[in-house]
C-alpha cells in the first residue's frame, strides 16, 4: 500500500516538525533547514571526490556547520537569517562546483537533496521517526545561550531536519516546519504549539487523500493542503485575537518560549532559567 | 639621413617578409587541421570517432552519468565550440535547454543551428511517438514531446552515422573515401551484433517499467514489451494513484523488472519495486570507450546486465 506510507510518512513529520518549527521561528532562523540539507548535501558530494563513504563526509560537514552555527551568539547582534542564509548558498555553490568534475555525481546528489515521500518506505519510516525523535529529545528541552546549549540544539535540528530531507524532500520540510508555526503566530510570538500540531496532522491526512482522489502529486497537494488551512486558521486566529492586547502567556503559548515575552528582564531571567 | 631610411626601410620589409611567413605557415596549418566535431552526449561523440577516426577531432561536452536534459554548461564549454567545424546534437529538444545560448556564446557562425555546421538526429530520423503495449490511461500521461534518446537503438544509430559521413564529406572532402569507409565498417558491426543481443533479450526480458522514457528506443530496437513509466511526465512526481495502478500492471503483466536511468530519482523506483516485490536495476545509457567500441560496447553492456538481472 503506496498510499499508506505516504499518509503515516506526512503524519510523522507533521508530528514532528511545528514544535520545532516554532523554536525556529522564534529564533528567525527559518533558513537553517536549507542550509543543514546543503550542507549535509556537499558533504556527500564531497565523500564521493575524495572517494571516502558519503554518509560519513555528509555527517562530518554536517557537525562542522552545527559547530559554526553554535558559535553564533542566540543574542549576536548579526542578523541570523542572513548567516544561514549565506551559508546556504556557499555549501549549495561548493556542492555545483564539486558536481561539475565529478562524471557520476550528479544523480546520486539529486537523489539525496530531494528525497520523495513516495520512496520512502516502512523502514524509511522507522528511520525517519527514531531520527526524529533523538532530534526533538535534544532540540526542545529548553537550552542555556551558552556554546554547549546551542550544540545540542543545532545537533537535534539537523538529526531530525537533514534525514527527513532526504527521505521525503525539501517541500514538504521546509512547509511543515514553517507553515503550522506561523499560522498560529500571534503578537509576535508562538501561539500554542497544539493548535499547530493539530492543523498538520489534518493537512497530512487530508491533502493525502485529496491527491489521491484526484490523481496528483502527492508532496505538493499535500502542502497545498497545508497552506491553506493554514491560512484559514491564521486569518480566525487574526481577528479573534484582534482586540487583545495583553502579552502572550504562558497559558497562550509553550512554556518553553515563555521567556521570550517578556523582553525587559529576559537578559537575567534566561541566564538562571536556562541552564 | 638617407642611411637612416635605408636602415628602416630594410627593416620594414624584414617584418613584411617575416610576418608573411606567418601569415603562410597560418594558413597552411589550418588548411592541414583536421575538422573539430563537437558532440553533445558521449553516445553521439562514439558515433563521431567511429565515422571520422583519424581524421577528425572529437570534443564531447557532457559526461557519462550527467543528465542532458538539465546540463548547466561552464565557460570552457563555450570555448570547445569556437573552433568547431561540426557540432553534432541529438535534437528533438535534448539540448534546448542549453545548447542554443552555448553556440551563440561562442560566437562561432558556422555552427549555428540551420547552417550545414550543425547535424543534429532531426536531419536523419523521425522521432517515435507513443510506444505500443500502452493502456490509453498511460497514453494520456505520455509525455508530448519528442522523444530524443535515438541514439540506444542501434540501426537509428546506423542512420544518423550515415548522414554524418555524408556531412563530413562535405567539411572534409579530401577524405571524403575515408569516411564512407569508415560508415560501412560502423554498419558491418553493428549488423553483427544485432541478433545477438535480440536474441538475448528475446530469453531474457518480459514486459519492463522504465523510470522514464529514455529507453524506448532501445526496447523498441530489442523488441521488449513496455509495461509502462514510473514518472510519465518529466520532473512531475506521480500520484499514489498512479503508483497503485502499476502495482496492478505489474501483477497482471508479469512485469520482472524496473529500469532507472543513472540519474534519475532511485527511490521511487526502488520504493514500486520493493513493494512488488521485483527488481530494479540501473541501466547505463552510455559507457566508457572510443568509436565503435565504445558505441558497440553501451549495447553489449545494457544487454548484459538486462540479461544478468532477469535470472
Amino acid at each position: 500500500m503506496i498510499l499508506l506510507t505516504v499518509l503515516i510518512a506526512t503524519l510523522v513529520i507533521a508530528v514532528c516538525l511545528p514544535v520545532l518549527g516554532q523554536r525556529v521561528l522564534e529564533r528567525r532562523i527559518v533558513f537553517v533547514d536549507l542550509a543543514l540539507a546543503q550542507v549535509a548535501a556537499t558533504g556527500y558530494a564531497l565523500g564521493m571526490a575524495l572517494e571516502i563513504p558519503g554518509v560519513y563526509a555528509a555527517a562530518a560537514t554536517t557537525a562542522i556547520a552545527v559547530i559554526i552555527m553554535a558559535l553564533m551568539d542566540e543574542e549576536t547582534p548579526l542578523p541570523k537569517e542572513a548567516v544561514m542564509g549565506g551559508v546556504y548558498a556557499f555549501a549549495a555553490s561548493v556542492g555545483m562546483v564539486l558536481l561539475s568534475l565529478l562524471p557520476y555525481g550528479e544523480g546520486q546528489l539529486m537523489g539525496l537533496l530531494f528525497g520523495s515521500v513516495l520512496g520512502i518506505g516502512w523502514d524509511g519510516i522507522i528511520e525517519l521517526a527514531i531520527f526524529a525523535g533523538m532530534g526533538l529529545l535534544l532540540a526542545l528541552p529548553e537550552h542555556a545561550n551558552s556554546f554547549a546549549g546551542r550544540m545540542r540544539f543545532y545537533a537535534g535540528l539537523s538529526l531530525i531536519i537533514v534525514p527527513a530531507i532526504y527521505a521525503i524532500g525539501v517541500l514538504l520540510v521546509f512547509a511543515y516546519l514553517v507553515m503550522p508555526a506561523l499560522s498560529v503566530w500571534r503578537r509576535g510570538h508562538n501561539g500554542p504549539a497544539w493548535q499547530a500540531l493539530t492543523l498538520a496532522v489534518i493537512a497530512s491526512t487530508a491533502g493525502t487523500f485529496i491527491a489521491d482522489f484526484l490523481d496528483l502529486p502527492p508532496s505538493a497537494t499535500v502542502v497545498l493542503t497545508l497552506a491553506t488551512i493554514a491560512v484559514i486558521t491564521g486569518t480566525i486566529i487574526h481577528f479573534t485575537d484582534r482586540g487583545n492586547n495583553e502579552p502572550v502567556t504562558a497559558d497562550d503559548e509553550t512554556d518553553t518560549a515563555e521567556e521570550d515575552d517578556d523582553e525587559s528582564n529576559s537578559e537575567s531571567d534566561t541566564a538562571s532559567s536556562k541552564t | 639621413m638617407p642611411r637612416v631610411m635605408k636602415i628602416i626601410r630594410r627593416t620594414s620589409s624584414l617584418y613584411a617578409a617575416a610576418l608573411l611567413l606567418v601569415l603562410s605557415l597560418f594558413f597552411a596549418s589550418h588548411a592541414i587541421a583536421r575538422p573539430v566535431v563537437v558532440a553533445t552526449v558521449p553516445a553521439l561523440g562514439q558515433i563521431a570517432q567511429a565515422i571520422g577516426g583519424v581524421d577528425i577531432d572529437v570534443k564531447i561536452i557532457t559526461s557519462i552519468g550527467h543528465d542532458p536534459n538539465v546540463f548547466s554548461p561552464r565557460p570552457g564549454h563555450a570555448r570547445m565550440l569556437i573552433n568547431a567545424d561540426l557540432i553534432f546534437a541529438a535534437g528533438f529538444g535534448l539540448e534546448s535547454s542549453w545548447l542554443p545560448s552555448l553556440i551563440k556564446l561562442s560566437g562561432n557562425q558556422k555552427i549555428l543551428p540551420g547552417s550545414d555546421g550543425y547535424l543534429s538526429g532531426g536531419d536523419a530520423i523521425e522521432a517515435i511517438g507513443v510506444p505500443l503495449g500502452m493502456s490509453s490511461h498511460q497514453m494520456s500521461q505520455w509525455s508530448p514531446d519528442k522523444n530524443p534518446h535515438w541514439w540506444l537503438d542501434p540501426e537509428m544509430g546506423i542512420k544518423v552515422a550515415k548522414t554524418l559521413s555524408v556531412r563530413l564529406s562535405e567539411v572534409d572532402t579530401v577524405n571524403a573515401q575515408r569516411y564512407k569507409l569508415r560508415f560501412r565498417e560502423f554498419e558491418q558491426a553493428i549488423n553483427e551484433a544485432l541478433p545477438r543481443w535480440r536474441d538475448y533479450m528475446k530469453i531474457h526480458t518480459g514486459a519492463v517499467i522504465t523510470y522514464h522514457n529514455t529507453y524506448v528506443y532501445f526496447m523498441d530496437s530489442m523488441q521488449i514489451e513496455l509495461a509502462g513509466f514510473i514518472e510519465p511526465r518529466s520532473g512531475i512526481e506521480p500520484s499514489t494513484r498512479y503508483m497503485e495502478s502499476l502495482l496492478t500492471v505489474i501483477k497482471e503483466r508479469n512485469v520482472k523488472l524496473i529500469w532507472v536511468e543513472p540519474y534519475n530519482n532511485r527511490a521511487i523506483a526502488k520504493r514500486l519495486a520493493d513493494e512488488a516485490g521485483i527488481k530494479m536495476m540501473v541501466l547505463p545509457d552510455a559507457v566508457e570507450g572510443i568509436g565503435t567500441q565504445g558505441y558497440v560496447g553501451m549495447f553489449d553492456k545494457m544487454v548484459e546486465r538486462i540479461a544478468r538481472w532477469s535470472q
